[in-house]
């Protein structure tokens, strides 16, 4: 018997309801999908395996780069029982107070998985700790690589590693991810993508507790790390720290270069450091030190800094003068002493009588060069000193002055081969001939260039008219596999009869020139000192040359911030280090000079860092000098006056060596004078 | 009139094999969420939950085919005595209960915790049913709504007052049965009306819900002015809803817990404190991303990471439904959902061939008890309504809940195959 409502409300409602339900679901589970990897990430945690990275060997075998091991001691906070602290303590190596602080914060914060407690122990401390890991059940370890550096030297040369930035992530497409290391400078920056290998991964799944439950789809996803390539450098360890030990408590840079395949066989900034320093536990703060140095131990000088290149500069304008014909190498020019260019005399640093191309390197005549120079831009064939100025721009460009050269190396300068334009921006267009940058012609002015260009330029004339490209890598290796560089050979069209002279001219610089005590026994050493001087200081030494003369083993460059004449320092470390690298010993005789470069500590003549002054910064400089030149004009027969009055001139010039840190464009001076 | 071959039918097999159904999908998914993935570790020690709903499976089973043993007179015997016993347990609750999560409705018994708010839903449709077996009841004088009222209302105050609110709203459920028996539609979609205006009160300003409520009346008496009772009736639920749609936000700071505020706050989209982001609002979102990565297909028995890895809370009670929408996809939730459905509809059917009044009203109760069950649970793990703690029937982990459910589905089967008998 039925009774009361039939309306079947509730029929209605389960329908309904149900139907709710069911749109919500199929929103929710079809037309959703992000939850899938949402979910996914929730449970799956990659944990990645840093390969090995690539060892660095040089080009007899050793390595100058390997990894150590060092251990991170993890603890899992919600397993210890009963910790003896002080055991601990004892075993690491560290005090209570560190201890209890790391624990409390991992108590706090992730308690349920091991967590670091120590990071980065070294082997030996560790090796006394894993003895008795036993005692403390709830410790684990992780096993982690820094970089080490047997030779403690070479840190400009091959960098060092640090915590990757945003950018880096960025730019590396996905490799990298925040906390971890990539070189940052040098080869491991260079190099770094073969170097660092591939990265593994293992993909767990964790709990909501981040507890382990096992592996992600049985490590069907995992990948194990591929190690890194190998990069066998053509540094010469030895020759390497030798010439480091050389430049011990001086500031500057050599770059030796093996002529014939543009190999880099030392390669030393000075000052530098030991750059197991910026490894392991203390890198920060032993960064922060080497950053704030008043002697920019980091920056890269072989490379980066430009300096005026002084006499060494000569060697190439030789060579372009005599392949453009400007003179024949027999032609002679007499110097009185001096180049006079209106009122604005160029300096000899003696009266070199009738000298030719050779016996002008040989003394480093700066008249003749001077005479050269502008027989060349003033020459008649040339409608104006501008057209002669860009061919000699264009000829000299050719040494590999002025551009960059390729180096396998990142921050390499351009240094400053001045170009047209540049002198119409500082005079003005149509306002200058060879007069007005007479400088150039023996290295100074405006002209500046790195060390690296004038072993480059050495290796030419070394090779009679080409270049290899200058590389440090020799060829990278990894499981028999190998990659090498590509080796470029860059010919400079000058014709190889002109070289001789000017390699007679620089063998003579050796054996009775301004560098005499350079002079090794049984090698025949060609090179040219020079002088460079500059607005902060006392003058650079400089010496650039190569060995032996007759099939060129070695091509160097030297440079010693303001240490004086170039024969005093650079070119006896020059000669050292070219005998050491053939010989393989030091003569005996010869060990006195070995000494006395060992224990030169002459730091402390750098007043300001020359290192890294900019061409736009030697163009203002050039200009306060113009102007101040007009201004003693004015004033006085300043200028003419100061070749036969040379003791006046040189009490000025230490007068100003005290107070020039900053040029002053008010005081009348006499640096468009030159010296050697 | 019964046959003369046979005294009674078999019991209902649709119905049974649904239950059956259920039991064992709930067995399972327990045994999902518990599972740590080793099978070497001892599988069948009684601390585990499955092993446990599998114990009272078995009970309920035992108790099933007592209940068919009974004699239907004694189910009718016993109502009353029960339902007195059940709110004496429900007062004792307040006594001897123990709080989980804010909700006093545990009295733990040593080796059970019993929740006896589970059993006075049944209780209460047993009385309910009694009630309305009366000789000469119709349900039309206000003294016989009064009675119905107050066998629905009592428990209903109990269980409000322990702060049960997913046991509170099924015995509000329970106004579909006497809407079956008599009253009136409008009732229910006046319910209906309560609801809207409360979420609306709580989601845009109360002016807002007055103006427009005011001028929809406005234009519903204008069509209709002649009819003095409609105009009556309006003005009323105008005035009401004017006073509730103020005192709906007074309710919501000042009555509600500030737990159930933040689950209302979820659903809502409303903005959350600090703690209900990483509470409630973390939970619901974690059940979410459970349902949803379960896709078309789900991810396959076993294989759920967010329900195995505990990123659901309370995966084997409440959350369970996120654990089957997880491993078994949609087509896994629209089967659960169609058997639900295919069992509540067959119940129905059965309910309204009865030609007792206490077999019908039983069985509505219990169709009105399992459909507010299910809806809400699975509202919850969705997010279409704020969290309740209240189980999903048959498949949640629970002693007290799988007994009590199995218990009245019996009884409906058993009221179901002796109806014959009913001389009426």
């Amino acid at each position: 018997m039925q009774r009361g409502n039939e309306s079947g409300i509730l029929e209605k409602a389960i329908f309904i309801v149900a139907a709710v339900l069911i749109v919500r679901l199929f929103f929710l589970q079809v037309l959703t999908p992000g939850y899938k990897s949402i979910a996914k990430d929730n449970v799956v945690k990659k944990v990645t395996i840093y390969p090995s990275r690539g060892l660095v060997i040089d080009r007899k075998g050793k390595v100058i780069v390997y990894n150590d091991a060092v251990y991170d001691i993890l603890v899992q906070c919600n397993l210890t029982k009963n910790l003896d602290t002080l055991r601990l303590c004892e075993l690491l190596s560290t005090n209570i107070t560190f201890v209890r602080k790391a624990l409390d914060e991992i108590k706090r914060t992730t308690p349920n998985k091991p967590t670091p407690f120590i990071k980065l122990l070294d082997a030996q401390t560790f090796a006394r700790f894993q003895e008795h890991l036993y005692e403390f059940p709830s410790f684990s370890y992780i096993t982690r690589t820094v970089r080490r550096y047997p030779f403690r030297g070479g840190a400009a040369l091959l960098g060092y590693l640090s915590e990757v930035t945003e950018n880096n992530i960025e730019q590396s497409a996905g490799y990298y991810e925040l906390g971890d290391y990539m070189g940052t400078t040098g080869l491991e920056q260079y190099y770094d993508s073969y170097l660092r290998g591939e990265k593994g991964y293992n993909y767990q799944v964790v709990d909501v507790k981040n507890t382990y439950k096992g592996k992600y789809k049985d490590g069907k996803d995992d990948k194990l790390p591929l190690a890194g390539w190998d990069v066998v450098t053509g540094i010469d360890a030895e020759l390497q720290a030798y010439g480091e030990k050389l430049m011990e408590g001086k500031v500057g840079g050599i770059v030796a270069i093996e002529p014939a395949t543009g190999e880099i066989l030392a390669y030393v900034s000075s000052p530098g450091y030991d750059p197991n320093l910026l490894t392991g536990r203390f890198r920060r703060h032993n960064f922060n030190v080497l950053y704030n140095d008043f002697y920019k131990p980091l920056i890269n000088r072989p490379i980066q800094a430009m300096y005026p290149p002084g006499s060494t500069f000569k060697a190439g304008a030789a060579i372009v003068m005599l392949q453009n014909h400007i003179h024949e190498e027999k032609w002679n020019w007499f110097c009185p002493g001096g180049y006079r260019v209106g009122n604005h005399v160029v300096k000899c640093h003696g009266v070199h009588g009738i000298p030719d191309v050779e016996t002008a390197l040989q003394y480093s005549c700066n008249s003749y060069f001077c005479k050269i120079y502008n027989d060349f831009i003033m020459d008649s064939a040339f409608a104006s000193p501008a057209i002669g100025y860009q061919k000699w721009w264009d000829m000299t460009s050719l040494l590999g002055y002025g551009k960059k050269l390729g180096i396998d190396l990142n921050g390499e300068k351009k240094g400053n081969l001045p170009t047209v334009k540049y002198y119409n921006k500082m005079f003005g267009e149509g306002k200058w001939r060879a007069a007005s940058i007479i400088s150039n012609s023996i290295g100074q002015g405006e002209v500046l260039a790195t060390p690296l260009q004038i072993a480059n330029a050495m290796a030419i004339i070394a090779n009679k008219g080409y270049y290899i490209t200058p590389k440090i890598c020799r060829y990278l290796v990894k499981d028999k596999q190998y990659k090498t560089p590509r080796r470029q050979k860059n010919e400079t069209g000058f014709d190889t009869v002109f070289f001789r002279y000017v390699t007679d001219g620089l063998e003579k610089v050796v054996l009775a020139g301004t560098a005499k005590g350079a002079k090794i026994p049984d090698i025949s050493f060609c090179g040219k000192t020079g002088t460079a001087q500059n607005p902060h200081g006392k003058d650079h030494s400089i010496f650039a040359g190569f060995a032996p003369k007759e099939n060129p083993k070695i091509a160097i460059a030297v440079f010693v911030e303001n240490a004086g004449f170039g024969a005093t320092y650079a070119a006896p470390i020059a000669s050292l280090m070219v005998e050491k690298y053939l010989h393989d010993t030091i003569a005996k005789k010869r060990k006195p000079i070995e000494e006395r470069m060992f224990k030169a500590r002459i730091m402390k003549a750098v007043t300001v860092m020359d290192s890294a002054r900019t061409p736009q910064q030697v163009m203002m400089d050039s200009i306060a000098k113009i102007k101040a030149k007009k201004d003693s004009v004015l004033r006085s027969k300043y200028v003419q006056d100061s070749l036969k009055n040379a003791k006046l001139k040189d009490q000025q010039k230490k007068k100003k060596i005290d107070s020039s840190r900053i040029f002053d464009i008010t005081k009348p001076n006499e640096q468009d004078i030159f010296q050697e | 009139m019964a046959t003369s071959k046979r005294a009674y039918d078999p019991i209902d097999s649709i119905v049974l094999y649904c239950y059956m159904f259920l039991v064992i999908l709930g067995i399972m998914s327990i045994f999902a969420t518990e599972f740590g993935g080793d099978f070497s570790t001892d599988l069948f020690s009684m601390k585990h939950s499955y092993m446990k709903q599998a114990l009272w499976a078995g009970v309920s089973g035992l108790m099933f085919f007592a209940i068919l043993g009974f004699d239907r007179r004694i189910l009718q015997l016993i109502s009353y005595p029960m339902y007195g016993l059940i709110l004496l347990l429900l007062l004792s609750v307040f006594v001897l209960g123990e709080r989980t999560k804010g909700d006093q409705n545990w009295i733990n018994l040593g080796f059970f915790k019993l929740q006896p708010s589970e059993f006075a839903k049944f209780a209460t449709a047993l009385a309910l049913a009694k009630y309305f077996d009366t000789p000469n009841m119709r349900f039309v004088t206000r003294k016989e709504h009064l009675y119905a009222y107050a066998i629905i209302g009592i428990p209903l105050l109990m269980v409000a007052a322990q702060g049960d609110a997913g046991s509170c709203l099924v015995f509000a459920a329970f106004i579909f049965v006497l809407n079956r028996e008599g009253l009136s539609d409008l009732v229910i979609y006046l319910g209906l009306y309560v609801i809207l205006v409360s979420v609306l009160a709580l989601v845009i300003s109360p002016y807002i819900i007055i103006g427009v409520s005011a001028f929809l009346f406005s234009i519903l008496i204008y069509w209709n002015w002649l009819n003095k009772q409609f105009v009556k009736i309006l003005a009323i639920i105008m005035v009401g809803t004017c006073l509730f749609t103020f005192s709906v936000s007074y309710i919501f700071n000042n009555v509600l817990e500030k737990h159930q505020r933040d689950r209302i706050n979820v659903v809502l989209g409303k903005e959350l404190t600090k703690e209900a982001k990483r509470g409630v609002a973390y939970n619901l979102n974690q059940s979410k991303i459970a349902i949803g990565s379960g896709g078309i297909i789900g991810k396959g028995y076993l294989h759920g990471t967010q329900t195995r890895y505990n990123y659901v809370p309370e995966t084997s009670t409440d959350f369970i439904f996120s654990a089957i929408g997880e491993e078994w996809g949609f087509i896994g939730s629209l089967v659960l959902l169609g058997v639900f459905v295919l069992m509540l509809q067959r119940l129905l059917m059965l309910a309204d061939r009865q030609r007792s009044p206490f077999g019908r009203v039983y069985m509505y109760s219990v169709v009105a008890i399992i459909f507010t069950h299910v809806s809400i649970n699975i509202g919850m793990t969705i997010g279409v309504l704020p969290v309740i703690g209240i189980p999903l029937p048959f498949i949640s982990y629970g002693g007290s809940s799988l007994i009590s459910f199995s218990f009245m589905l019996a009884t409906a089967l058993k009221l179901d195959s002796e109806r014959r008998m009913t001389m009426r």
